[in-house]
């Protein structure tokens, strides 16, 4: 700092001459504004992101300046941008070119791409998570993926599992990542490396669904149990089972936490919502008429899909009955992914429907063929929709701006 | 290394010397740093200040006098837009002055490293930039747009983006 400072005055010379000090003012003033903006970046913070952007259309200089800015950065982050998705695209343009694709994404006919991801599974792929930079994906062929986001190349093949690859999360957190299999076990791997960090036998039979949550893992199983572990120790908290607790009768198949409740859904077509320190069921969702085999829940609101072919919108302040039921899909829901403005679900008809949030009920906006024979898994980022399903495929849909 | 009531000579870039009580002086981080750094018997001739003229540095020690009981100011949090709407009445009027002296303060403050004065003045400068347009914002700082037409059409189009954002609380 002090270097550029003592460059900024060198020229300076002339000191106690009369008239100096404001000859020299006025030269510095002059400089300002020509071209000696250094600590711009520390005025600029002060500015809103919109008084940022007309403060780059001042000059050449601020316009730099204002690319640079951290919060472009941190406000693509906030959108689910970690890996620079565009080739020396300064973050403020990524920004921008992510709200434009915010928008193509919402609409009912912008155009977009779609592709296979190559070199991928070999059975059926059953489930699908998001890293910062990875997409990670599980099958029935015992195997789970990791593939770079941007590019969409399998980085890792982990090949640990006993049984088919049914489960699968990402925590942002500790960058970890837990997948359950058809005989019951947990790995956790790193999700940069796909290094082993634990494994161990969850359940007897399969993991349905599973979540990292802070220092604990919860899996639902085809054993009608919901199980809060010890990440660390690996030892059962929360077992959420048995008439007496209120739990599922039958298998459980999917499951979300949020602000200390898991909204759990099963084969008995129900979702029920269980308070984890007390470990009981305080709520029951009732209302689809299949098995519930898909849920979204933020701690407020729930959507769920379900093999009844629709998919319902829940409000836990209301558990009584759902909000809105959304119906369209011609085969059972399989899969659910929702962020602040649409849900997109998966079904065994082959597509996977976009349902814009904004609307009450939320209106279907685009239906996208995806997957012959079923939809198995789905998942949502700020530019794409990724579809997994039984004919061994991940298809990409991609809505990013030009 | 020395009470509250000792006077720190400091030297203007102009060769005026002023006495200023040391506690008032440590509000500097630079200048902690050069005391902490020397022996009593260097100090006796005075800290001379390459960077900083007279008048600023009476501005600069006028604001850390008021200033002199405030709690060390917390670290940064980067990512995040700050509030220019919290300025004491009396920092507002002692930012009252012609912009060349409000940049100099912010020059000075950077080299004195005074984080308080520093935010002030650039929170002061920032408040001159909002709720202007580019054209109002160059007349105010005597800014020439430097842009060819086509680049102005670019910033153009992307600020409707960043305006849209906005308005839906981005």
């Amino acid at each position: 700092m002090s270097d550029e400072y003592s460059e900024y005055y060198e020229s300076d010379d002339g000191a106690g001459e009369p008239g100096h000090r404001e000859r020299a003012a006025a030269g510095r003033a002059r400089r300002w504004g020509r071209r000696d903006w250094r600590l711009l970046h520390r005025i600029f913070r002060y500015l809103s992101v919109t008084e940022l952007a007309t403060a780059a259309a001042v000059c050449r200089k601020w316009n730099v300046s204002i690319d640079n800015d951290t919060r472009w950065s941190s406000l693509c982050q906030e959108m689910g941008i970690y890996k620079r998705p565009f080739k020396d695209l300064p973050w403020r343009r990524v920004y921008i070119r992510a709200l434009a694709t915010a928008k193509n994404f919402n609409s009912r006919t912008s155009s977009y791409t779609s592709c296979l991801l190559r070199k991928g599974h070999k059975d059926a792929v059953w489930a699908l998570a998001l890293g910062k930079t990875k997409v990670y994906s599980g099958g029935s062929d015992r195997v789970a993926k990791m593939w770079d986001v941007n590019a969409l190349n399998c980085r890792e093949t982990l090949k640990s599992f006993e049984g088919g690859v049914w489960a699968l999360d990402y925590d942002p957190v500790s960058g970890l990542v837990a997948a359950g299999d058809t005989e019951g076990f947990v790995h956790v791997f790193d999700g940069e490396t796909g290094e082993t960090k634990s494994s161990f036998q969850a359940h007897t039979t399969t993991v349905s669904a599973l979540q990292l949550d802070g220092g604990s893992l919860i899996t639902g199983s085809f054993d009608n149990s919901v199980v809060v572990h010890d990440l660390e120790t690996q030892v059962q908290t929360h077992v959420l089972q048995g008439a007496r607790a209120g739990g599922h009768k039958f298998h459980v198949w999917c499951l979300q936490a949020a602000h200390g409740r898991v909204v759990s859904g099963g084969w008995d077509c129900k979702l029920k919502v269980w308070d984890l320190k007390s470990a009981t069921c305080t709520a029951n969702l009732v209302g689809h008429s299949g098995p519930v085999r898909a849920v979204a829940f933020d701690g407020a609101r729930v959507v769920s899909g379900s093999w009844d072919k629709s998919l319902k919108m829940w409000d836990l302040a209301y558990p009584a009955s759902p909000l809105h039921t959304l119906t369209g899909h011609s085969g059972p829901v399989s899969s659910l992914a929702v962020d602040e403005s649409k849900i997109v679900s998966g079904s065994y008809d082959g597509t996977v429907r976009i349902w814009a949030l904004a609307g009450a009920p939320p209106p279907c906006i685009r239906t996208l063929k995806a997957n012959t024979g079923g939809v198995l898994a789905v998942a949502l980022d700020w530019r794409r929709v990724y579809a997994a399903g039984k004919d061994k495929k991940i298809r990409v849909f991609d809505f990013a701006a030009e | 290394m020395s009470g509250d009531h000792d006077m720190v000579k400091l030297i203007s870039s102009d060769g005026h010397t002023i006495e200023v009580p040391e506690d008032i002086v440590r509000k500097s981080q630079t200048l902690q740093n050069t005391l902490d750094d020397l022996a009593k018997d260097q100090l006796e001739n005075g800290i001379p200040l390459a960077n900083v003229t007279h008048a600023i540095l009476t501005k600069v020690v006028e604001w850390c006098t008021h200033h002199k009981d405030d709690p060390p100011p917390p670290e940064d949090d980067d990512a995040r837009t700050r509030r220019t709407d919290d300025i004491t009445p009396w920092d507002a009027d002692f930012c009252k002055v012609e912009q060349t002296v409000l940049f100099e303060l912010i020059l000075a403050a950077n080299y004195l490293d005074i984080k308080g004065l520093l935010d002030l003045c650039c929170k002061t400068v920032a408040n001159m930039i909002k709720g202007k347009s580019p054209e109002q914002i160059r007349q105010t700082f005597n800014i020439k747009n430097d842009f060819t037409p086509e680049e102005e059409e670019q910033v153009r189009k992307e600020n409707e983006w960043c305006e849209e954002a906005g308005s839906t609380g981005k």
